[in-house]
């Protein structure tokens, strides 16, 4: 019993910090870890922000991206980065901090999704055609 | 009653209560009479989370029904500019974006407030309003969207 329950809280860890799911619609990312602020939370409120507020967005991201590295990258604090063919994965990453404006993060998550596609569709990369989605995805999402 | 009942029974839960009193306290606003917890993610460099909780309790003593709106809507107060619109593509609706009082994030429980030093009481009434303001934004998403 008490091994089952150590189970138990090891998994859910694990799947708090290094896993999103979404049951409904089977979209699965995996994130590694993050080596400075040990979570990811930031990252994974902002895709559930996708999907409740900007569904094609959030479509596109479980159809062309299976991790999220949410360590320091080229794109900066603050920023992303998408490095084709860095692994065998579909990876993009989000160096955005766990304390970060979270409309920010959709629209940083949208535009490199945006790269991933364009690479996926052995298109040149586009930084205004994504620039343009992150936009969208800021509009959508940011009220005042 | 020797010295190890009252231990026991006042002093040792009194330290519990004050020690996870404490804790709630540093980065979140606790109100345990309205059942009412909001974390709030202050900026340690430009902004001022006393004069945020100072903010909640004037609401609270001017308008009940929007702090009770803003307890259970909102979660989390975060010390933040907003950005509204990517810098690239539109830079005067960016700056536009970063000088607004605050704004709301669809698909949260989350609300935004400019970051300030100031401690005026103008100050705290204006955060008051923007409490008020913008987790109406909070309060109209979920009950459109309902519990997700």
């Amino acid at each position: 019993m008490k091994i089952f329950i150590l189970a138990l809280i090891i998994a859910a860890v694990i799947y708090r910090y290094f896993f999103y799911y979404d049951l409904s619609t089977g979209c699965l990312i995996k994130l590694k870890p993050s080596i400075i602020e040990l979570s990811s939370a930031n990252i994974k409120e902002s895709i559930k922000i996708l999907k409740i507020a900007v569904p094609d967005e959030y479509e596109k991201l479980c159809a062309h991206v299976d991790l999220i590295n949410p360590n320091f990258s080229c794109g900066g604090t603050g920023g992303g980065c998408y490095v084709p063919g860095q692994t065998p994965q579909k990876e993009i990453d989000i160096s955005t901090t766990n304390d970060g404006f979270l409309g920010w993060t959709a629209a940083v998550i949208a535009h490199e999704t945006c790269h991933a596609i364009q690479h996926e569709e052995e298109r040149p990369f586009n930084e205004d055609e994504c620039n343009e989605i992150g936009n969208y995805v800021l509009e959508s999402t940011v009220v005042y | 009653m020797n010295i190890k009942t009252i231990m026991s029974l006042f002093i040792l839960p009194a330290f519990l209560l004050a020690t996870v009193w404490f804790f709630i306290s540093v980065s979140s606003y606790f109100d345990p009479l309205d059942w009412c917890r909001i974390g709030i993610n202050g900026d340690i460099m430009n902004g001022n989370e006393k004069t945020i909780k100072a903010a909640l309790g004037l609401l609270k003593k001017t308008d009940m029904a929007a702090y009770k709106d803003l307890c259970r809507w909102v979660d989390r107060i975060g010390e933040k500019n907003c950005i509204i619109a990517d810098q690239l593509i539109d830079a005067k609706r960016f700056q536009e974006g970063w000088d607004l009082p605050g704004c709301y994030v669809n698909g949260t429980k989350t609300i935004y407030i400019k970051p300030t030093k100031s401690e005026s009481p103008e100050t705290i009434e204006e955060r008051a309003w923007a409490l008020k303001h913008y987790s109406a934004f909070s309060k109209t998403f979920w009950e459109e969207h309902g519990r997700q």
